[in-house]
């Protein structure tokens, strides 16, 4: 089985629709499929880390999105199963996002790292 | 080492991304890896030497450009950077079935 | 010797280049005697939706045959065909949810209802896998 490394690069596309966060949510069915993937949030995706994020459900007429996909409910679920997630450090500090108010249990790499870090894997998708 | 063949679909001056593909490909090929950029689509806006948008890019680094979306944009032969070579998709795909090749499509 | 390319595409019809620059790599490995497969995710699983339409064009002027407004269901068929001519493979899964939620389930031969684990196993046993997300 290939080590995949899935880039998170844009973050909340079309995530109140989906009520889920499309790379995160493929990737997690990925690994229930028996992938061997790691992720890794780069650009605004780094917001996803962000504790109290808290879409709120949306009425259309009589229509309403009422579950809203919080993202970082989508990465403690990956986590829970067992996939590692990373983030660029770099993309959290020139968005102005302290780590504290991050979700534990993501690791901060450097983007001067980067490149030894995605060297340890086969594949790299980028979303 | 490996192969990696990037593949640049946007345009530079639209978005900072690409400049960190660019810096992620050559750090690549600092470290002594095969790397390839593939500029395709509004990547080969990046092409033109007048544009100055390669500069940041790696002397190793293979730098190649679709030739259709060269000649949908316009862009003449005299225009392109030295680094640039004209490519196909022919050859693309060649590149993406090298085994072992670590394709990002960017 | 043949070797194997799969691809994920995500993007919809008409509404990025990424569709027609995959096409044309699933196009070329397909001359150059390779097998492909495709997994449409996202608005990619309208590409192979039967009951789009060409259409005429005011602005230009012209008939619905003078347009002849290119259909991605058609390069799809084409490209499927192509694949069969030369002995080759090429599939073309959709995911399924994706299509539910979009209600495109009607599509064209060739074309078939998958998920995530599909597109893991086609992955393993492929030379290379390319994912082409949208922007």
């Amino acid at each position: 089985m290939p080590k995949i490394l899935s880039i998170v690069d844009t973050a909340y596309r079309a995530t109140l629709e989906e009520q889920d966060d499309t790379a995160l949510w493929f990737t997690a069915a990925c690994k229930t499929a028996g992938g061997n993937l790691t992720v890794l949030l780069t650009g605004n995706a780094v917001n996803y880390a962000v504790k109290y994020q808290n879409p709120r459900s949306l009425s259309f007429g009589k229509v309403e999105i009422t579950h809203p996909e919080k993202p970082q409910d989508g990465l403690k679920r990956l986590i829970d199963k067992g996939v590692n997630v990373f983030m660029i450090r770099d993309d959290l500090e020139q968005r102005g996002i302290h780590p504290d108010s991050c979700i534990p249990g993501i690791e901060n790499i450097s983007r001067s790292h980067l490149s030894k870090f995605v060297s340890q894997y086969d594949l790299i998708w980028h979303w | 080492m490996s192969k990696y063949l990037f593949i640049e679909s946007r345009d530079p001056f639209d978005t900072t991304d690409t400049h960190q593909a660019f810096g992620l490909a050559t750090a690549l090929s600092k470290e002594g890896n095969d790397v390839t950029l593939y500029l395709v689509q509004n990547g080969v806006l990046a092409a033109r030497a007048a544009a100055n948008a390669l500069k940041e890019v790696g002397p190793k680094v293979s730098v190649l450009a679709d030739d259709y979306s060269i000649e949908e944009r316009g862009i003449e032969a005299n225009e392109l950077a030295k680094s640039v070579r004209v490519s196909d998709v022919d050859s693309l795909v060649d590149l993406l079935c090298e085994k072992g090749t670590k394709a990002i499509w960017h | 010797m043949s070797k194997t390319l799969t691809m994920l595409m995500m993007d919809p019809p008409y509404e990025s280049s990424n569709t027609i620059t995959a096409l044309r790599i699933v196009e070329a490995a397909l001359r150059k005697g390779n097998h492909v497969n495709v997994f449409a995710y996202e608005g990619a699983v309208s590409l192979t939706f039967k009951e789009q339409k060409k259409h005429a064009n005011a602005v230009k002027g012209t008939t619905l045959e003078e347009e002849d407004h290119p259909l991605p269901k058609d390069l799809v068929a084409s490209l499927v065909g192509l694949a069969k001519e030369n002995n080759l493979r090429l599939t073309w899964t959709n995911c399924g949810l994706c299509v539910d939620e979009r209600g495109v389930g009607n599509w064209i031969e060739g074309a078939s209802r998958g998920s995530p684990a599909d597109f893991i196993k086609a992955v393993t046993e492929s030379d290379n896998a390319l994912v082409i997300a949208t922007t």
